[in-house]
């Protein structure tokens, strides 16, 4: 298993608790901080879908509440761990729409440009530099995993799912363990493709 | 449905008690916002805790993403989409990334390659070096995709910054012969005026102007001698003389006065009274010109008295 950089810099949530929060994720079998990374990377989706302006610093702002309870009762009695990281977020949820509907947050204060062409140019600029972050992206990732995902997502239809097919069984595994094995490389292009364009 | 548990990388110790199946669609009418609010809160606690689910929710996401930057999706789904989906600027970032590993894969596939048969299940090493080859040639397609944008971009606003100079100069060039001519003109003008006011003064021989009448009269032709610098003239007055005179040159064709006088004295000793006036040779085209005579008066505008028209020639 590939070792997982966590960075906690941020977050309020001291060394041992952070520990703490990890075995309990965990829950008895140790996954290296991938359960974390799992868990933050679902709470960061809810709060997505649910619209929300900041969704990172809710998932982080739940995580540390639930550090913070198992900091000061030692021990939380519900199961599994995910249950009650999805009780503690939709109280976090709340707290951002109730906080939303007293703020009005900056961006939306800022004059939107009405010009279709300057919107145009700048819309291309960006796709401009998302496909050089990606192609760098890439690059970056092992010969065998980057065909792997230029395999996989070329064709269309038909041709696509049969190429699916041949290709898991060149790989001696399921259509869904190669489907689940593209989605970690395109997570991780993702990442790697925002992480370059925050970069520049 | 598709067999998650089997091959999931993640441990499924969070499973679920069993719960009804829910289809891709159902999923896809969850992340496009179409489901009613109960159910909504269902899934998310559901696809929070069931690791199979969330897995799946994944990768139904992805196809509808891909499925948008294809332009395949359609109908309902597609206004929803648009409506719904791309709301959040994370989600938007995703049909970004969609579309752009779309067409990375357009550029990574664009020369057709034969597809590798596989017709044994082959150990992952040999496997991995079967496509070495293929791997180094979507490096190096890529590679040159890369440089052939970047060239290109690199070449579009070459050209353009190029006729924006273009068009700089022009306009620069335009307004420096307009500047010019304006220089020109001026300098003339202005070296009419120094040459009138500087030229020793010449004999007035007798050219007299007079008013012009309704009648039909010949008009009076002022020959001037080449390096004059002043012509100088005596307009009669009808009328007994006033105290102090002012004269405008006109050109009769854009009715435009091109030069006036300073306050001008009437001559009385004259038996017709005359003003005189000494014109600015330099001003003096061949062509009809008209002289207007004011009569200046304290306290009140100029008082037009009376028009004098006369033909320059150029000797």
């Amino acid at each position: 298993m590939s070792v997982v950089t966590l960075d906690r810099r941020d977050s309020g949530t001291s060394g041992t608790s952070f520990t703490r929060l990890l075995r309990w994720l965990d829950d008895g079998i140790d996954s290296k901080g991938e359960r974390y990374l799992e868990i933050r990377r679902r709470l960061v989706a809810y709060f997505d879908r649910r619209n929300r302006s900041a969704p990172d610093t809710l998932a982080d702002e739940t995580l540390d509440r639930v550090s913070r309870t198992l900091e000061e009762s030692g021990r939380i009695k519900v199961t599994p761990p995910a249950r009650y990281c999805y009780v503690v977020a939709r109280f976090v949820l709340l707290e951002d729409i109730r906080r939303s509907q007293r703020e009005i947050p900056f961006d939306e204060t800022r004059p939107i440009s009405l010009d279709p062409a300057a919107n145009r140019a700048e819309t291309d600029e960006a796709a401009e530099r998302s496909l050089q972050c990606l192609t760098r992206c890439l690059n970056r990732l092992k010969p065998e995993d980057r065909n792997l995902i230029v395999e996989y997502y070329r064709d269309a239809k038909r041709q696509r799912i049969d190429r699916r097919r041949e290709l898991a069984r060149g790989l001696g595994i399921t259509m869904n363990a190669l489907a689940i094995r593209t989605w970690r490389l395109r997570a991780s292009l993702e990442a790697c493709v925002a992480a370059c364009r925050n970069r520049r | 449905m598709k067999d998650f548990a089997a091959s999931h990388p993640i441990d499924t110790r969070m499973a679920m008690p069993p719960t009804p199946p829910i289809s891709d669609d159902h999923l896809i009418r969850y992340l496009l916002g179409a489901l009613p609010a109960d159910e909504v809160e269902r899934l998310d606690e559901r696809t929070m805790v069931d690791d199979e689910l969330a897995a799946r929710l994944r990768l139904v996401e992805d196809d509808l993403v891909d499925s948008y930057a294809a332009g395949t999706l359609t109908g309902e789904q597609l206004q929803r989409f648009e409506a719904f989906y791309l709301v959040s600027p994370g989600r938007r970032g995703k049909a970004a990334f969609a579309k752009g590993l779309q067409t990375a894969v357009e550029r990574a596939t664009h020369q057709p390659r034969p597809v590798q048969k596989v017709t044994t299940q082959p150990s992952r090493h040999i496997w991995r070096e079967s496509w070495w080859p293929l791997a180094t040639a979507a490096v190096l397609i890529l590679a040159v995709g890369v440089l052939f944008l970047q060239n290109f971009t690199l070449r579009r606003e070459l050209h353009e910054t190029a006729r924006q100079i273009e068009d700089a100069s022009q306009r620069a060039a335009a307004a420096s012969q307009q500047i010019e001519v304006e220089r020109k003109a001026a300098a003339a003008a202005k070296q009419a005026l120094v040459d009138a006011r500087t030229a020793p003064a010449l004999a007035v021989v007798s050219l007299v102007l007079v008013p012009q009448t309704r009648g039909v009269t010949s008009v009076s032709i002022v020959a001037v001698p080449p390096g004059s610098s002043a012509v100088p003239v005596n307009l009669t007055l009808e009328a007994s003389a006033g105290t102090a005179y002012d004269v405008a040159l006109r050109d009769p064709a854009s009715n435009r006065t091109i030069w006036r006088s300073s306050p001008l004295a009437p001559d009385r000793l004259r038996k017709i009274p005359t003003v005189p006036v000494s014109l600015p040779a330099g001003l003096l085209k061949a062509q009809h010109y008209a002289l207007d005579l004011f009569e200046l008066r304290s306290g009140s505008a100029p008082e037009f008295v009376s028009s004098y028209a006369f033909e320059v020639v150029r000797q």
